[in-house]
Formats: structure tokens, C-alpha cells, sequence
């Protein structure tokens, strides 16, 4: 399953090689013309039939980590790439690394912890990652500084429908793109693979230059909070209502002509759909739109509960209703 | 057959220790659901002993007879608990989230995001959830999530959940067994499994050695809730001497106060008003002559293991304890190095076969003077 391999392979920002390469043999067949830019943006055109041109978007890295030092006793210091809450580093296991070195994010054990420890989340500074190593010339044997480091987790069905993965943010997009990229529409597609959205949009900053398309459609992950202990005013998106349409996000107000165009096409085809509802979080849009002389961009997003974690979760059927939303506004644009 | 048994040059048979410990830390057995695991002890055990039982709280008992000549019936036993920490289904909400309460000492930092296994009338898998962060409050930020605003995601709904899942169900973490650099290993319940394959090693040794004692390797249960299964056992067994196998804290970064250990210095045996004396003694000299690499550990009063109750059980009973040195004790990356595995199970060969004639001297009173 295509979304099964990117969420297994590695990519984290700065580091998306092994990703654009499987993108790369999915589509290259496929389409009329590939080229990477000097960011390592890969952009995959296909010619349609008529004069409209089409830009999809989604981004090939992750959230992970990189080497930051390495400690006298062989512990290696760390630093996020992208936003990580701390909260959820302690005991984790991770791989480092081309070579994929295992090893483990280990705090003191409870039972050694006062009452104060025991209550306190540990900043991400405070921790460290034990390989078995047991000092440092021994850990740099195997370890480089600015080695990415990745959560080890893989993709798996929970039940038939629900799956849980690390990087669904945003190998959801990545993976809906390749299969639109597979079928044909009478639109011409401009399917851009951006770098490093995590640590700040930095592909999608260039990306828009000079493409002029007509529209822009972003597709990405998103947050999900329909969990237990939240409000249901507070749940942004949630999983299986269909892919979530945003109005506005912390980066851009999705122009209204588009959203339009994708709440006619859902309705007209029968296919389930949200509203994001709320205001918080940036994506690619943020950039694209501000690109050049200025783009029309929506974002369609796949609703992921416990993002940025290694156990991300979605409803497949929310995958598959995104990728035919987007199937059939491409369908629809004359 | 659960593992190679491989030739050892010498003649005898040894374990291939690093495949026991992986199916043994791959099982799942918390606190007060021990049965699970007992199938599998019982596998392991029987070609190596004389008989097994298994009593009404699932202690298990593998029991080897004495080859040499015991006029007194004396008995060794060999406990190590087979339980470990875990959780348990508390409620289920009408979204089909799971509330949980903790079995034994889990520490709530070490759950947003971590895979478990619930085991109902099926075993299924579940994430631990929280409130995500962007609805957390400026105050609330550096604190903790207690377990009881933890919940667990299935991905089933409620009615679906239901037909699987009840109050009382055990929860344990996701096994993944793993290496790490240096021999050393990482799972979940490393504490107590790895004295477990460490005491397996040991009966398995003393096929081919002699022996004056009876010994009876004894599986403990539910010593994270309380030592309960270690009173009983002891009780049935009576044995004249106990060594305890456990696990304890080892010198991972950030930790180097006392009561910490390095791995591959072998065992730590503990000193103290817990542990008997005279024994504990005889226990070091022995690691002392064979060469074999043992810690201090400086126990000032309750050790914290099955040794605190087993040693005012009955009568009263000789109790010593080795302890195997365990990174991240608790967690389901708890670390430990299979070269202090072995050199715990040396250590107990030979401390058996010579223990018959100091056993006989424990109820001589001109001993104690």
C-alpha cells in the first residue's frame, strides 16, 4: 500500500531523499515532466487537455529529531525538528540514522523520582537518548552530529478501518497526490512535493514562483482532538466525517471562490465532508498563497488524532474520501 | 521446543539465554494475570526438574531433587517474581475510550503515545491519548497528565468495543524487544523476566552438577501489588534457604548516586538487616574466589522485593537477594545486558553446590556466638 511505504520510510525536514524517491518511481511513468529545485522540492507535471492549471500540494517531511552533542557517559543530547510536545518523549524508542540505529529516550524510574519529578514534564533539553553505548568515543562510532533521528514506529491497522503510523502528517497528502497523479483529467496538474513545512513552510516559500496556476489545492493532515475529555466544540476535525476543508488557519484564509467550488463538488457527488473548525495551526497554504503575484489556494486536510506523535491516527475511509474529493474538483474545473 | 539448546564444549547443556528472554519478555503477564505466562514456564522448565506445580494462585514451582546424599531434606529456593506492571480496564466510555487505572508502579510521563495490548475476550491494541496540547491551559502546561485523564484509542466504536473489551480487563505495553549496542537489550518487563531466563539458566546448569540440597526455582506472583504471591510461596515451600532474583537500578545517564549499578559488573548482592549475614557472606567470598563480577548493594532496610516478606515467613527463613542491573526500570524500555544475566546464574551454581554443609551449621547455636 502506497501509504504504508512513505509512512514506513524516513524523511525527516532537511532529510527528505528516501520520500522523494519513492514518489519519484511511483509517478515518473505517469507524468510528462519531473524536476527537483535546488530545496529538493519535487514538482511532477501533467498535461491535460485544457488551458486551466492545476497546483496540489503536500509536504514529504516529518517531524523528528536531530543529534545535538554527545555526553561524556555515550547519552546523546537531542533537539525536535518541527513542533514535538515533550510530553511525549519519555520512554520512547527511536532510530538514528542512515543505518537506522535503535535506541531509547530513558528518564530516572519512577520509584527514584520525588514527588515534585514526579509531577513536572521534563523539557526536551533534560532528555536523552541511551543507544547502549557507554561513552562517547564509543557512541560516535555509530553516530554523527546532525544525525536525523526518527520515532520507530510502523504503520499498522488497528481495526479495518483505523490506522495508526508516525508522518500520516503529511504522507497523507503525499500519498493522495500520487494516486490522482495515476488517473487523468482534462486540467493540467502541477503536483509540487514540498521540503521542510515543519520547520517553517520553507519548500512551499518558493514552490509558487513563477508556476501561475489557477488554483492551488494543499493536502495535508490535520489535527483531530475528538477524544475523550474534550468539548465537542472542540474538536477542530474529527475522524470519519470526510476530509476537512479549512476557512481559516493560522497561515491563510482559503479563497472563497475554491471552497466553494470543492463544497459544490462534494455535495454534487454524495462524498461525506467537515469543516476545520478552528483557526490554529499553518501549512503550505500560508506560503503558496503569498507566492509571486499571489495564489488562489484552499486546503483539504485527512484528520489525524495524536499528531506529531509515532502513533498518529486516522480513518482510512477519511483518506479515501479526501482523495475522491479532490478527484472529483479536478474533474469539475472547465 | 521454546529455544536451541545448544552443546556446551564441556559436555552439558547450555540456553540460548538471549531467545529465553525475548519469548519470555514477549509474554503477557501483569500482576494478578499470571496464568498467562504459566504454559509457557512450564515448557521451559520441565526437562530440567523433577516436578512442577502450580498452586491456587499461580506460583509456580519447578522442584530438582538433591543427587547427593540429604538425610535432612534440606530445600533451597530460587524466587523471582513473574508478574509486572501493568493496567487495568476501568471504564468505557460512550465514544469507546478506554479509562484505565495502573497496575503496580507505572509513571504517567512515560504514556501520552504509547502502544498497549488490552487483553479481553480478544487481544486488541490501543493508544494512549490525551488532551492534545493546543487545548491545554498556560498554567496546565508543565504538569504531568495523571493517569486518570489518560484514556486509551482502540479505533472501535463503542457498541464494537463492548463485545471484546470489560471492566477488570488487564492492559500491559507493547512488547518490542530490541538491540542495543554493547549486548545489551531493551522490552517491557525486563523486570522480572530477566531473572526468570536468569534462573532458568541456572536449574539448566545444575542438570550436570551435584547437588545436596533439593532446590525448588519458584515463580512468584503479584510482587508489584505487595509481595502476596512471595508469602504464600514461602509458606508452602518452607525452604531452609531463599535467594531472591530481582531487578535493580542501573547507572543509565543522569543517575549516580548511591544504590545505582553499572551494567557487566554482574549481580549486585544486597547487605543489610533483610538479608541474612552469615550467607550473604558466604555469598561474596564465593564470587570472590571464582572470579566472578559482583556489586554491593547497601540495603539500610526494606529491600523492596519478595526477600521482605519471605524472610519473616514462617519461622523465619535465610534470605539472600541478587539483583541484575536494569536500565529504566518500570518502563516498557527496560534495558539490561545478558553478560550479568550469566555471571548471576555462575554465581548461583556455585553457590549451590557447596551450600548443603553451611545450611547444617544454621541451626548450630554455637554458629551465632
Amino acid at each position: 500500500m502506497i501509504l504504508e511505504n512513505l509512512c514506513n520510510e524516513i524523511g525527516i525536514s532537511g532529510h527528505e531523499e528516501k520520500i522523494r524517491k519513492i514518489i519519484y518511481n511511483e509517478i515518473s511513468n505517469t507524468v510528462n515532466d519531473i524536476r527537483v529545485d535546488t530545496l529538493g522540492n519535487l514538482y511532477a507535471y501533467k498535461k491535460g487537455k485544457n488551458n486551466k492549471h492545476i497546483m496540489l500540494c503536500a509536504h514529504m517531511d516529518e517531524v523528528g529529531f536531530v543529534v545535538k552533542e554527545v555526553l561524556d557517559d555515550g547519552a546523546i543530547s537531542f533537539a525536535s525538528v518541527g513542533g514535538i510536545d515533550s510530553r511525549i518523549l519519555p520512554s520512547k524508542s527511536i532510530l538514528i540514522g542512515e543505518q537506522r540505529i535503535p535506541g531509547i529516550i530513558g528518564v530516572k524510574p519512577i520509584h527514584l523520582q520525588t514527588e515534585d519529578e514526579r509531577t513536572k514534564v521534563i523539557k526536551e533539553e533534560d532528555l536523552f537518548i541511551d543507544i547502549g553505548t557507554n561513552s562517547k568515543e564509543e557512541t560516535l562510532k555509530y553516530v554523527n552530529l546532525g544525525d536525523y533521528i526518527s520515532f520507530n514506529s510502523r504503520f499498522e491497522f488497528l481495526t479495518n478501518k483505523i490506522a495508526k503510523s508516525k508522518a500520516l502528517d503529511d504522507r497523507v497528502g503525499c500519498s493522495v497526490l500520487i494516486e490522482i497523479l495515476k488517473q487523468n483529467f482534462e486540467c493540467c496538474i502541477i503536483a509540487v512535493f514540498t521540503v521542510q513545512e515543519e520547520v517553517g513552510l520553507r519548500g512551499a516559500s518558493v514552490a509558487g514562483f513563477n508556476l501561475k496556476p489557477d488554483y492551488a489545492i494543499i493536502v495535508e493532515g490535520t489535527t483531530a482532538s475528538d477524544v475523550s475529555g474534550v468539548e465537542e466544540y472542540e474538536y477542530i476535525t474529527s475522524l470519519g466525517k470526510g476530509p476537512a476543508i479549512s476557512i481559516l488557519d493560522g497561515g491563510s484564509y482559503s479563497n472563497k471562490e475554491l471552497v466553494s467550488k470543492i463544497v459544490d463538488s462534494a455535495n454534487k457527488n454524495n462524498i461525506k465532508f467537515q469543516y476545520k473548525k478552528g483557526t490554529t495551526g499553518g501549512n503550505d497554504a500560508g506560503k503558496i498563497q503569498i507566492s509571486d503575484s499571489g495564489i488562489k489556494t484552499a486546503v483539504i486536510s485527512v484528520p489525524c488524532r495524536y499528531i506529531h506523535s509515532p502513533s498518529s491516527v486516522i480513518n482510512i475511509e477519511d483518506y479515501e474520501n479526501t482523495k475522491k474529493l479532490v478527484q472529483t474538483v479536478l474533474s469539475e474545473i472547465k | 521446543m521454546w529455544y536451541n539448546i545448544q552443546y556446551h564444549l564441556e559436555g552439558g547443556y547450555i540456553l540460548d539465554i538471549k531467545e529465553v528472554l525475548e519469548q519470555l519478555t514477549n509474554t503477557y503477564s501483569a500482576s494478578g494475570f499470571e496464568h498467562k505466562i504459566i504454559e509457557q514456564l512450564k515448557e521451559s522448565f520441565k526437562p530440567y526438574c523433577d516436578e512442577i506445580i502450580i498452586d491456587k494462585f499461580y506460583n509456580f514451582y519447578a522442584i530438582k531433587k538433591a543427587n547427593l546424599p540429604n538425610p535432612n531434606s534440606r530445600k533451597l529456593m530460587i524466587a523471582c517474581h513473574i508478574d509486572e506492571v501493568g493496567m487495568m480496564v476501568k471504564e468505557i466510555d460512550k465514544s469507546g475510550f478506554i479509562k484505565f487505572v495502573a497496575i503496580g508502579g507505572v509513571d504517567a510521563k512515560n504514556l501520552p503515545a504509547k502502544e498497549v495490548l488490552i487483553h479481553g475476550a480478544s487481544t486488541i491494541k490501543g493508544i494512549i491519548g490525551a488532551k492534545p496540547p493546543h487545548l491545554i491551559k498556560p498554567d496546565e502546561k508543565d504538569k504531568v497528565i495523571p493517569i486518570k485523564d489518560l484514556y486509551i484509542d482502540t479505533g472501535y466504536d463503542y457498541d464494537e468495543l463492548i463485545k471484546v473489551v470489560k471492566i477488570g480487563d488487564t492492559i500491559t505495553y507493547q512488547a518490542h524487544f530490541t538491540e542495543l549496542k554493547d549486548n545489551k537489550f531493551y522490552n517491557k518487563s525486563m523486570d522480572n523476566r530477566a531473572s526468570v531466563a536468569t534462573m532458568l539458566e541456572f536449574l539448566v546448569s545444575m542438570k550436570n552438577l551435584l547437588h545436596s540440597v533439593d532446590i525448588v526455582c519458584c515463580g512468584t506472583v503479584q510482587e508489584e501489588l505487595g509481595l502476596r504471591g512471595a508469602m504464600i510461596s514461602s509458606y508452602n515451600i518452607s525452604p531452609d534457604v531463599c535467594v531472591v532474583i530481582d531487578g535493580a537500578f542501573a547507572n543509565t545517564h543522569g543517575l549516580s548516586k548511591g544504590g545505582i549499578f553499572k551494567y557487566f559488573q554482574g549481580p549486585a548482592i544486597a547487605v543489610g538487616p533483610n538479608l541474612h549475614k552469615n550467607l550473604t557472606n558466604y555469598m561474596i567470598d564465593i564470587a570472590k574466589s571464582e572470579a566472578i563480577p559482583y556489586q554491593i548493594d547497601v540495603e539500610e532496610g526494606n529491600t523492596g522485593t519478595d526477600a521482605w516478606a519471605i524472610q519473616i515467613s514462617r519461622q523465619g527463613i535465610p534470605t539472600l537477594l541478587l539483583s541484575i542491573p536494569l536500565g529504566y526500570m518500570h518502563s516498557d524500555i527496560e534495558s539490561i545486558v545478558i553478560d550479568d544475566l550469566k555471571n548471576t546464574a555462575k554465581l548461583l551454581c556455585k553457590f549451590t553446590t557447596n551450600i548443603g554443609e553451611r545450611i547444617e551449621k544454621l541451626y548450630d547455636i554455637r554458629e551465632s556466638m
